[in-house]
């Protein structure tokens, strides 16, 4: 079975066991393994160069145990199958690797591979190539939205009074478990069916997440409610709640949805004010 | 300092992926008012009045019914809440489906209003048929 | 840079439906919401039909009287029945949408389980009143 052996990833390896990843962590080379099985998968490919639409590519991984969606794609670049894929941490911490595993976004860091396993890029945004997609109207929906901690003092030029409020050790922890979690790896946007691209009239789960993160931030001074009411398109949110579904941090923007809606009902002003859409 | 904070870019107002908030509120307090009458609508119409020898429901113990203000208006209001609240959740699909420009979105709406009205003169008509 | 196409030229709620129909799990909110969307526009049919159905008695000769007895037939209690779920299924987990919107703490996982629940519950309770 020699010509079926290969060299699975160190990471592999180094899950496998601390022998047989501790001796080898010196070595460069990790060892030749048997593959517990080969698996058929099959991954979109588009060379925006040569193709005219996008194809699907089915190839043969040896699996070996533990091993992940990005592991496998390393295989093949170790093969010589040059598949473009964003991927840095690998321990499901950054959010760089989101893509669409067998039909459902998810980090492929985080995704062990299957049999018959689907890899496409997110369906939300214009591929670069093959996986890799482009999501640089995030930062446009960002500003559009001013997430960050707004001063009233800004529009005026001068310096924002930052001494009218204290660090609080609850905020900071609550927002440790909670907002500070969300790593942008832009899977709830694209599991949201309410929400098809940073172009759409609602936002996102994501964008109100951070929505929320704002208005409880507390040197916020902007009118976040105010946002979420008339700007974000929330109302278009249909609580199905899969951003909760796929979120690898296990967080929940279709809940803060709920809290933001609940927060403009108490605000009968917003309510019988302008349509929806417009900015503030 | 400047800085340049651009608006929320406009691409074409999409008239029919707007929503307003009161339409939001509007559709779900219907809801829970149809559930309220409905069930009201079930118990009375269906269960209490039906004839227990032949299991039918006649023409005379339907106008019996209507005679009674209260009965008046929860069926009549069963159909007005039940129209409006079932056509905007037609009309809301149709739009999350994709690709409804405003005049058609606009044509859509007329078209639901219409038809919403005609059925309700419609059950006033069959209304006033059972009353005499 | 050259245009760069989407992934797919459907729009997310086709997409989404997609997702429903195929093999692949998504969460129980998701499907629990497709079946509310596929019983509203079934309600709505219905209403109209039953619209109609009353209106007969705006046509003389007694077409009320004979319409009510072929829908006495017990063939029509399954349809009924079945009407039974779809509204029930609608009604409770329109309760369900709103209450998640206004109640702080309520679990959209355990409520969406709660609401196929008590639909089946009431259901069978309702069917066996009906039959």
């Amino acid at each position: 079975m020699s010509s079926l052996a290969i060299c699975p990833s160190m990471r592999a390896l180094t899950r496998l066991g601390t022998e047989s990843g501790a001796e080898h962590m010196t070595c460069y080379l990790p060892p030749i393994v048997e593959p517990e099985a080969i698996y058929d998968v099959s991954i979109l490919r588009f060379d925006p160069d040569v193709d005219a639409e996008p194809h699907w590519d089915n190839y043969k991984i040896p699996f070996v145990r533990t091993m992940t969606v990005i592991e496998g794609l390393e295989w093949l670049w170790d093969q010589g199958e040059y598949i473009a894929f964003r991927s840095n941490c690998r321990e499901f911490t950054c959010g760089s690797c989101a893509m669409e595993i067998n039909g459902k976004p998810a980090l492929a860091c985080d995704t062990l591979l299957e049999d018959g396993i689907r890899i496409e890029p997110m369906s939300r945004y214009p591929v670069l190539r093959d996986l890799v997609v482009d999501s640089s109207s995030v930062a446009r929906r960002y500003k559009e939205l001013r997430l960050w901690p707004e001063c009233k003092h800004d529009k005026d030029g001068k310096t924002c009074s930052t001494g009218d409020w204290t660090i609080d050790w609850d905020v900071i922890k609550r927002y440790r478990e909670t907002y500070s979690r969300c790593i942008e790896c832009y899977s709830c946007l694209d599991a949201c069916p309410a929400s098809h691209s940073d172009r759409s009239q609602y936002y996102g789960p994501m964008y109100m997440l951070q929505l929320g993160r704002a208005m409880e931030h507390p040197a916020d001074e902007a009118d976040r409610v105010g946002q979420a009411a008339r700007q974000s398109g929330m109302w278009l949110c249909i609580n199905c709640y899969e951003c909760a579904t796929v979120c690898p941090m296990q967080l929940n923007p279709a809940e803060v949805v709920g809290r933001l809606r609940r927060k403009v009902m108490k605000r009968p002003g917003l309510i019988m004010g302008r349509r929806s859409r417009e900015a503030t | 300092m400047q800085r340049d904070i651009p608006q929320a870019t406009v691409w074409s107002v999409d008239r029919g992926a707007e929503m307003s908030i009161a339409g939001w509120l509007a559709q779900r307090w219907t809801g829970v008012l149809l559930v309220v009458f409905l069930l009201a609508h079930l118990v009375v119409a269906h269960f209490v009045v039906v004839s227990p020898t032949t299991g039918e429901i006649s023409a005379g113990e339907v106008a019996s019914r209507l005679q009674s203000g209260w009965f008046q208006v929860l069926d009549m209001g069963l159909l007005g809440l039940a129209l409006y609240h079932g056509f905007n959740g037609v009309l809301r699909v149709i739009v999350s489906a994709g690709h409804v420009g405003n005049r058609l979105y606009f044509v859509l709406l007329g078209l639901f209003w219409i038809i919403g009205i005609a059925l309700t003169y419609y059950g006033v008509l069959v209304f006033r048929a059972f009353l005499g | 840079m050259s245009t760069i196409p989407t992934q797919s030229s459907k729009s997310t709620y086709l997409r989404f439906w997609e997702r429903t129909l195929s093999d692949r799990r998504m969460g129980v909110g998701s499907y629990v919401w497709s079946l509310h969307r596929v019983t509203g526009f079934v309600m709505v049919a219905y209403l109209v039909a039953h619209l109609f159905v009353l209106g007969t008695i705006l046509q003389s000769g007694g077409s009320f009287d004979n319409i009510m007895s072929v829908l006495a037939n017990p063939g029509v209690k399954v349809g009924e029945i079945i009407l039974i779920w779809v509204a029930i299924l609608h009604g409770v987990n329109g309760i369900r949408l709103f209450a998640l919107d206004l109640a702080p703490s309520m679990n959209h996982r355990i409520s969406a389980y709660a609401v196929v629940a008590v639909t089946v519950v009431l259901g069978i309770v309702v069917a066996v009143f009906i039959w």
